[in-house]
C-alpha cells in the first residue's frame, strides 16, 4: 500500500506572545484527504496555530511544514499549494469581485488565458455571478464569505485551511458552506478551525483539540465519541418498577443508570454489558420493545477532554 | 528571480490602478494640476511680455524653476498622503491576511506597494509638469532649446527621487506602527519639523561658531562635513539641486552642490527603503 503523504507536519510549534504561552510544542501531522477540524474553546491557539500555518505570524520554536516545504525558508512554494480562508478579512473596497480574483490569480502566477474561465467557473461554483462585477463594498457579510472561498480555490489549492468559514453566515449560506466543504473533502486535504463542533462532526473525518496552547488529542470522531470506553445505552421497556431497576443498576459494568417513564437510560463501561441487561430485565418482568446504543456526541468529548464538563 | 519581478509587478500593477480610484490622489492632483498650470500660465505671461526685458533672455526653465518652487510641497504631500497606509491599512483591515497566504514573499509586497505608490504619483505629476511647461512655451512664445529640455528633464527627475524618498519613509512609518493616524501623524510630524529642524543644526552650528552668515560669496565648499552630512537627510534639498540644474539669474546660498544633494536624497532613499524593508520582513503581522 502506497504510504499517505504528509500535507501539513508541525513539530514542537510553539508561540509566546510575552509571558502568555499562545502554542505549545505542538506536533501535529495531517495527510492527504484528510478533512480534519480543529477544535478548542475561545483563545486555545487555534489562530495562532493557523497563522503560523500560514507564515503569518513566526513561531518562537519549531517550524511547520506544507507538503514537504518549510512555511518559513521555503513560503512562497508551500503557499502555491495553499488555500486559505482567514476568520478575519477584508477585501479592497474599491475593486469587484472579477479584479480581486484576477489578481489574487496572478500571485499564483496562473496564465491570464486561464485564470478568466477558472474565475467564471468559481463565480458560479460561490452564486457570485450575478454580482461579479460590483464593487465589494457592496457586498454583504455572505457574499463577501463566499468571495473568500472563492479566492481560495483560485488556485486549485491540494490543501485548504479554513479557519471558522461560516461565522456570520445565515443557516442556507452555512448550509452551502458545509456542502462547499464536503464536496471538496473528496479531493483535496482541508484543516478546518471551527467552535461550532456539530459544523465538525458533519463535515471532518479527524479531530485535534486544543486547549490553552496544547494539542490533547488527536483521533477520528468515532474513535472520540467512545471516548473513555463508556457506552450508553437506552432500553424502552413496559411493567418496569423499583426491583427490576434496583437489580439492573447491581449489574457488574453498570456505571450509572435513569428511569424516565418506560425510558430506561444505563451507561455501561462496554458494549459486552448489554446482554447481561436484557437477560436481567426480562427475568424480572420487564418487556423489552427496544435496545439502543448512544454514542457519545462530540460535544460531550470536546467539553470532557478541555475539562470543562465533570465526569459523573 | 523571474518570478519574484512578477510577483513586484502584480502587486505594483493592482496597487498602481486603486491608487488612481483613491479620492486622495484626486483631489490632491487636481490641487497640484490647478496650482501649476496657472502659476505656469501667469509666468508664461510674464515671461513673454517684453523681449528687452532680463527675464524674457532666461527663456521657460526659469518660469519652470518658480513654479517647481510654489509646489514644493506637493511632492511629499502626495508620497505622504498615499503611501502612509500602504501596509498598516492592510493590517488593521486583516486584508493584509489574504495577501500574505499568497506565494508572494514579504520583499514582494514591500517592493511592489513601493513601485505602485510611486508609479502613480510620478504619473500625475510626470502629467502636470509636462502640461504646465507646454503652457510656458505656449503662452511666453519661446521656444526652449534642446539644453533647456534636457535640464526640465533633469528637474523632474529630481523630483521623482524626491518622492520615492517621501513614500520610503511614509512605508516605514507604515510597517512601524499599529494604527493609521499615528503613521500619518508620526509621517507628517518628521517631513514637517523633524527632518527640517535635524537638517539644519549642523549649518547653525557651524554659523554661529564662526560667523559664517556675515561672510560674503559663502559658497557650498566653505560649509564642513557634519553641516553638509546632516543637511543631506532632507529630501526637499532636491529644490536647491533643480535650481542649479534650471539656472537662472539668481542663486541662492547652497549648503550642497547638485551632485551632494543628488547623492544625499539616493543615500537617503537606500537607507529609509532597506531599513522599511528589514522590518516588515521581520514582523509579526498578527
Amino acid at each position: 500500500m502506497e504510504a499517505m503523504e504528509k500535507v501539513i507536519e508541525t513539530t514542537n510549534l510553539t508561540k509566546t506572545y510575552k509571558k502568555i504561552l499562545a502554542v505549545n510544542n505542538l506536533n501535529l501531522t495531517i495527510y492527504e484527504k484528510d478533512v480534519f477540524g480543529f477544535l478548542g474553546p475561545n483563545g486555545a491557539g487555534k489562530t495562532t496555530t493557523i497563522k503560523m500555518m500560514m507564515g503569518i505570524t513566526k513561531p518562537t520554536k519549531g517550524s511547520v511544514k506544507i507538503l514537504g516545504y518549510d512555511v518559513f525558508k521555503d513560503g512562497v512554494k508551500a503557499k502555491m499549494q495553499i488555500g486559505f480562508v482567514p476568520d478575519q478579512f477584508d477585501f479592497y473596497p474599491e475593486l469587484n469581485a472579477v479584479e480581486h480574483l484576477n489578481y489574487y490569480a496572478s500571485l499564483f502566477r496562473i496564465p491570464k488565458e486561464e485564470r478568466s474561465k477558472r474565475i467564471n467557473e468559481l463565480m458560479e461554483m460561490v452564486g457570485l455571478s450575478e454580482r461579479k462585477n460590483s464593487k465589494v463594498k457592496t457586498y454583504s457579510h455572505g457574499m463577501r464569505q463566499r468571495l473568500v472561498i472563492a479566492q481560495a480555490l483560485i488556485n486549485k489549492p491540494k490543501l485548504l485551511v479554513l479557519d471558522e468559514p461560516t461565522v456570520g453566515l445565515d443557516p442556507k449560506g452555512s448550509y452551502e458552506t458545509r456542502q462547499l466543504i464536503k464536496k471538496l473533502g473528496k479531493e483535496i486535504t482541508i484543516f478546518i478551525s471551527s467552535h461550532l463542533l456539530y459544523e465538525v462532526q458533519e463535515v471532518c473525518n479527524k479531530v485535534g483539540i486544543i486547549n490553552n496552547g496544547k494539542l490533547l488529542r488527536v483521533d477520528s470522531i468515532n474513535n472520540l465519541t467512545k471516548l473513555g470506553g463508556e457506552v450508553n445505552v437506552q432500553i424502552e421497556c413496559t411493567n418496569m418498577n423499583d426491583r427490576l431497576t434496583n437489580a439492573v443498576r447491581g449489574i457488574d459494568g453498570v456505571v450509572d443508570l435513569s428511569a424516565d417513564g418506560n425510558i430506561l437510560k444505563a451507561k455501561v463501561k462496554n458494549s459486552g454489558v448489554i446482554p447481561e441487561i436484557v437477560t436481567v430485565i426480562t427475568r424480572e418482568g420487564g418487556r423489552i420493545k427496544s435496545v439502543s446504543e448512544v454514542t457519545l456526541s462530540l460535544e460531550d468529548a470536546f467539553l470532557r477532554l478541555t475539562g470543562e464538563k465533570n465526569e459523573g | 528571480m523571474r518570478d519574484e519581478l512578477t510577483g513586484i509587478y502584480n502587486i505594483a500593477k493592482k496597487e498602481f490602478y486603486m491608487n488612481l480610484k483613491t479620492k486622495r490622489l484626486l483631489i490632491i492632483g487636481i490641487i497640484l494640476g490647478v496650482v501649476f498650470i496657472s502659476a505656469s500660465t501667469y509666468g508664461g505671461i510674464l515671461l513673454g511680455g517684453n523681449p528687452d526685458e532680463p527675464l524674457y533672455k532666461q527663456g521657460p526653465n526659469i518660469v519652470l524653476r518658480m513654479v517647481l518652487s510654489i509646489t514644493s510641497i506637493f511632492p511629499a504631500i502626495l508620497a505622504i498622503a498615499l503611501s502612509y497606509d500602504s501596509i498598516v491599512g492592510e493590517r488593521v483591515k486583516k486584508s493584509i491576511y489574504l495577501l500574505l497566504s499568497k506565494p508572494v514573499s514579504r520583499n514582494e509586497i514591500f517592493c511592489g506597494k513601493f513601485l505602485g505608490a510611486f508609479s502613480s504619483i510620478a504619473a500625475v505629476y510626470v502629467a502636470v509638469l509636462s502640461i504646465g511647461y507646454i503652457c510656458i512655451i505656449g503662452v511666453s512664445g519661446i521656444l526652449p532649446s534642446a539644453g533647456d529640455v534636457l535640464k526640465a528633464c533633469g528637474a523632474s527627475g529630481l523630483i521623482l527621487i524626491c518622492i520615492a524618498c517621501w513614500i520610503a519613509l511614509a512605508m516605514l512609518f507604515s510597517t512601524v506602527f499599529k494604527t493609521t493616524t499615528s503613521c500619518l501623524i508620526v509621517s507628517i510630524v518628521m517631513w514637517l519639523f523633524i527632518i527640517p529642524i535635524v537638517s539644519q543644526i549642523g549649518v547653525i552650528y557651524y554659523a554661529v561658531t564662526t560667523n559664517a552668515l556675515t561672510q560674503h560669496g559663502l559658497k557650498n565648499t566653505d560649509f564642513p562635513w557634519y553641516a553638509k552630512m546632516l543637511y543631506a537627510i532632507n529630501p526637499d534639498n532636491c529644490a536647491s539641486a533643480y535650481s542649479n540644474i534650471l539656472g537662472g539669474a539668481w542663486q541662492a546660498v547652497s549648503v550642497l552642490s547638485t551632485k551632494e544633494s543628488i547623492a544625499g536624497m539616493v543615500l537617503f532613499f537606500i537607507v529609509v527603503f532597506l531599513l522599511g524593508l528589514y522590518i516588515f520582513r521581520k514582523t509579526d503581522l498578527d
